[in-house]
């Protein structure tokens, strides 16, 4: 029993221990996950602000013939481990390799990056080699070519870059510098190392990729119109199933307007048959252009012509019972469209000739619009 | 019921707008947190300059102008999430390019004579890494001043380091800036801008200046 107590004891405090420990390094461990989470997401942008920078050195190169230039120092936000500086110091040379109009042609210097000591009459003076460019003179260093300074800094929501080249000469002239930044959120321009372009350029790939389709589609639709019973509690008539097609344009080059023009058929053996012609104007309301990642949504306003006859349909005949019905229709609703290949879209229809009737009810009346009818449909754009 | 709709049609966008709107506060109690509304970096803009850093978010006025008086301000997540960095680190880093270019300000609108020398620029912030940042992003913005820099850094020798260096920053920047001219590592020709965290719970950096052994402070 004595014994059992501090067996007991130590057993009980066992998890505690591990526990303290364990805590200790979870956080650690959570911080870890955090920066290497952060580093990923600012490599993109590190990159691009990189691109950006030496697509401006091809276009006012800093020097006016080739020159050897050492990586002097490159250094990543504070926070940041050394692997991002690793990825971002081979992005920077592919770049400068591929792009020899920078006029920078990067060159090694294993001395230029070491401690050096010297002694001379002033005194002992222990540096880096960059930093004291008459000893690395003497030593048959770098003597009168360049370094080149790269800072990557998280300012806020901004990552900024900068950048300055200077002369190892004994006054270290600073002789070109530049500073770029790029906000948080801002869409990596992904451009390739050997065919730069500057994000202006960059855009404008991007809008014409938008663009990529023409201004024409051939949209194949089936929409399905159900109708409103009468207010006294009758029957509906059936819903119609159309199949439709047409021509669509595209009105603005973003697809920010669209109208298009379709003919649809709809036949149910033994139940109704019809015809109907229809026109639309659609807006985006998602965004400026057509996305090329996500859905967009439109809204439009439309009118169709139908013709429609069938013992399911009778309601909707011109006398009210069997025989052909011809009616229009000014509908109203929201398209979501995918890639500008699919989209859905759902519609309030208002039918003039059923307005005051009383055969067919109403949905909803807005704007002092009855919608009679309210319909969906998908479509598949060629 | 259609009268519900009529409400929702017409109070529906301005309740969205509204809610979107993190300078009326709602996004943190949204989303659980008011820290979420902390860790943004909030900036009110004219529509045609948040137009081109957010394109395809802002919408284009019309031509001949409309009817509506709109605003932007654009709200983005900063980079370091809180307690990632120091927060005296933390307030100094975030605001670093408007300070270099104000630091560099100071500089630029000196007399003449000054203003044409070359200039060395030298950062106390007793964080190493903070302090290159300082001093690259100082060194980049005298640049865009249109002023000459140089990378050297002004040497004081074992025994001045070991006299300056217990002493604080106040009265240790004026005795530097004698001893730098005294040793010849600040010559006629030179200049130099110290930039320094005079006390170390400060998130506001100093900046003053060394010329001919005189040091004097401009912020």
């Amino acid at each position: 029993m004595i014994r059992a107590l501090p067996l007991a004891c130590a057993l009980a405090l066992i998890p505690t221990l591990a526990g303290a420990i364990t805590a200790e390094e979870a956080q650690r461990a959570e911080l870890e996950e955090l920066r290497r989470v952060i580093a990923g997401q600012v490599q993109l942008s590190a990159f691009d602000l990189l691109d950006e920078l030496i697509h401006d050195m091809t276009q006012a190169p800093p020097f006016g013939e080739p020159t050897p230039v050492i990586l002097a120092d490159l250094t990543v936000p504070v926070g940041m481990g050394s692997g991002l500086a690793g990825l971002v110091e081979n992005h920077l040379a592919a770049l400068l390799l591929a792009n020899p109009r920078s006029s920078l042609v990067l060159s090694a210097c294993p001395t230029c990056t070491a401690m050096v000591v010297h002694s001379g009459p002033e005194g002992t003076v222990v540096s880096r080699g960059l930093d004291n460019p008459e000893t690395l003179e003497k030593m048959g260093g770098a003597g009168g070519r360049h370094g080149l300074y790269i800072d990557l800094a998280a300012e806020g929501a901004w990552l900024v870059l900068r950048a300055r080249i200077t002369r190892l000469t004994p006054d270290l002239p600073i002789v070109w510098s530049r500073t770029i930044a790029s906000p948080v959120g801002k869409p990596s321009l992904l451009r390739h190392p050997e065919r730069l372009k500057s994000a202006a350029e960059a855009r404008e790939e991007y809008l014409d990729a938008l663009e990529d389709r023409g201004p024409f589609n051939i949209p194949i639709k089936f929409a399905v119109r159900t109708y409103a019973g009468s207010d006294e509690g009758g029957f509906p008539p059936a819903p119609i199933i159309w199949l439709q097609t047409g021509f669509e344009a595209a009105l603005t080059q973003a697809r920010r307007w669209k109208a298009d023009l379709v003919l649809g058929y709809a036949w149910l053996p033994d139940a109704y048959d019809g015809f109907m012609v229809q026109s639309r104007m659609a807006r985006l309301i998602s965004g400026q252009t057509r996305s090329l990642t996500g859905p967009d949504v439109y809204l439009f306003l439309g009118a169709a012509l139908m013709t429609v006859d069938g013992d399911a349909v009778a309601l909707l005949s011109d006398e009210g019972g069997p025989g052909r019905g011809t009616f229009a229709g000014l509908h109203l609703g929201l398209e979501m469209r995918v890639g500008d290949r699919i989209s859905a879209a759902a519609f309030l229809e208002n039918m003039p000739a059923f307005n005051d009737s009383e055969r067919i009810g109403d949905f909803v009346a807005l704007f002092g619009l009855e919608f009679h009818s309210f319909g969906a449909e998908v479509s598949f754009c060629f | 019921m259609e009268f519900w709709l009529y409400v929702l049609l017409f109070a529906l966008p301005s309740l969205i707008e509204e809610i979107r709107d993190p300078v009326d506060g709602f996004i943190g109690p949204l989303t659980g947190s008011a820290r979420e509304l902390r860790a943004l970096d909030c900036e009110a803009l004219s529509t045609e300059a948040a137009r081109q850093q957010a394109p395809g978010r802002i919408e284009t006025p019309a031509p001949r102008g409309d009817f509506f008086e709109r605003r932007a301000v654009i709200c983005r997540a900063r980079l370091m999430p809180e307690g990632v960095r120091r927060a005296r680190d933390e307030a100094i880093l975030s605001t670093l390019r408007t300070a270099a270019d104000e630091m560099a300000g100071h500089i630029a609108g000196l007399a003449d004579p000054l203003r044409r020398r070359t200039w060395l620029v030298e950062v106390y912030h007793p964080d190493l890494h903070v302090a290159g940042k300082v001093e690259f992003a100082a060194k980049n913005a005298l640049m865009a001043a249109g002023l000459t820099v140089s990378d050297r850094a002004p040497t004081l020798a074992a025994g001045d380091v070991e006299v300056i260096g217990r002493i604080d920053p106040q009265r240790a920047w004026p005795l530097a800036c004698t001893r730098y001219v005294a040793g010849g590592s600040l010559g006629p020709g030179d200049a130099l801008m110290g930039i320094a965290l005079r006390d170390r719970r400060a998130t506001i950096l100093n900046v003053g200046y060394c010329a001919d052994g005189a040091w004097r402070w401009l912020r």
